[in-house]
């Protein structure tokens, strides 16, 4: 026996040392990987949810941004979402590097991966309707969000179900509103029995919110008329 | 030379790495194999890491070798042994150069030839002919620079390790090591060039 493998051998049974039990190393380095898994799923989310802010946006019908309320705070959501996509895409690169053999794969090779596995989960996300839930969520729990980012387009175009929104056009005539909803489709709209909330004609206010119910091809026949905000 | 034999009768010599970690997990005496086996590329390693000193060389092995043991089930064993253990040896003489206060690690005069005569194929001619005219010059321009390009260097021109190993044990992809290893070359040719200038020391960028 050599000098140092004898010294090797000696100070292992001075100091008692025994090898760290297998399953410490397994929990450390699933640790990493679920810091990876989260961050790709966090990534997924916010590429859902941008996804949603992006259709929700066109779902006003071609409608310019400028006309939108709120438009600056909108057109932000999907900008969010892609700057968390990014920082999640760079925390799963990260965790993924102090994975077993995660240093063999370069930083940006790992969070280019990282970025295509966060878009895929955002695009089945999406699918499953996961970023109408998050955005749901959000207005029910975050008030700032509700009162100042939401733009309620979906819940106003429902025109079946007694609510419908859009750009007062023109007062045909004194009981009669054509109106431009958020799919871009035109109604004439029959106030003669409904409740108004503001003082000004619909047309000088813009965009309308109307509770009533479908009459025909096009026409709706309104029980209550308030501004849409 | 005295091969040395498990209770079966088996030369440990034979073992592969994976099974002579599993039969020192099992048996922890059968460890001093895994020791013997790596000593020497260790200690040689050590000694370029800490600039020659035999004595700390030693102490840096030994630790080496205790903490592979205590971390002995982290060990892939898909892949061979010998870059894990070069990739504790090389912290364990970082961390022994900081906590001596150390200056930086100092290539010596042979191995900056042999590293040279090593790496002469990847170089043009004129630099080997520059290494035996003045290997004081090469041992300089080794020297001044960076550690990143000095730790490739050594490890695969002194070490003859692969990109794969070298990365293993530096743990960064085979693809920064070859960059590595080419800008290294390429600072030594500037640093040994025909005007014969050193220019500066060259650090990590």
């Amino acid at each position: 026996m050599s000098d140092l493998s004898r010294k090797v051998i000696a100070e292992i049974e001075r100091r008692k040392l025994k090898p760290t039990p297998v399953f410490v190393f397994l929990a450390r380095r699933a640790v990493f990987w679920c810091l990876a898994g989260v961050s790709v799923l966090i990534g997924g989310l916010a590429v859902a949810f941008g996804l949603f802010a992006l259709t929700d946006w066109r779902a006003t019908g071609g409608r310019g941004v400028d006309e939108m309320a709120f438009d600056d705070a909108a057109i932000m959501l999907p900008f969010a979402a892609v700057i968390f996509l990014v920082l999640a895409a760079a925390s799963a690169a990260l965790s993924f590097a102090k994975t077993k053999r995660g240093y063999r794969i370069s930083f940006t090779r790992a969070a280019v991966m990282a970025l295509l596995a966060a878009a895929l989960t955002g695009l089945a996300l999406h699918a499953a309707s996961i970023g109408s839930a998050v955005d749901a969520n959000l207005r029910r729990n975050i008030s700032a969000y509700r009162d100042y980012v939401h733009i309620p387009y979906a819940e106003w175009s429902q025109p079946e179900q007694g609510k419908l929104g859009g750009a007062a056009l023109q007062m045909v005539n004194a009981h009669l509103v054509k109106l431009r909803d958020f799919q871009g489709r035109e109604w004439l709209v029959d106030i003669a029995d409904a409740e108004v909330s503001f003082d000004e004609t619909p047309v000088e206010e813009g965009d309308i919110a109307v509770r009533g119910r479908v009459t025909g091809p096009g026409a709706f026949k309104a029980t209550h008329v308030d501004p849409f905000d | 030379m005295i091969r040395p034999l498990q209770e079966d009768g088996t030369e440990t010599g034979a073992l592969s790495d994976a099974e002579l970690v599993a039969l020192a997990l099992a048996r922890p005496a059968s460890y001093v194999h895994v020791v013997r086996r790596y000593e020497g590329p260790l200690l040689r390693y050590a000694r370029r890491m800490l600039g020659g000193s035999g004595d700390s060389a030693e102490d840096v092995v030994q630790e080496t070798f205790l903490k592979a043991y205590v971390n002995l089930n982290d060990f892939d064993r898909d892949l061979p042994l010998a870059p894990w253990l070069y990739r504790i040896a090389h912290n364990e003489s970082v961390t022994y150069l900081r906590k001596t206060s150390s200056a930086l690690r100092v290539i010596s005069a042979v191995d900056s030839s042999l590293l040279v005569e090593s790496a002469a194929a990847d170089m043009p001619a004129d630099i080997a002919l520059i290494q035996q005219e003045d290997a004081s010059k090469v041992c300089a321009g080794l020297n001044s620079m960076g550690e990143r390009y000095r730790d490739v260097l050594v490890l695969r021109y002194l070490e003859d390790k692969s990109y794969r190993d070298i990365g293993d044990i530096l743990r960064m992809p085979p693809g920064t090591v070859a960059t590595l290893i080419r800008r290294g070359l390429a600072r030594l040719q500037e640093l040994l060039g025909p005007d014969g200038s050193q220019q500066g020391a060259v650090r990590d960028e």
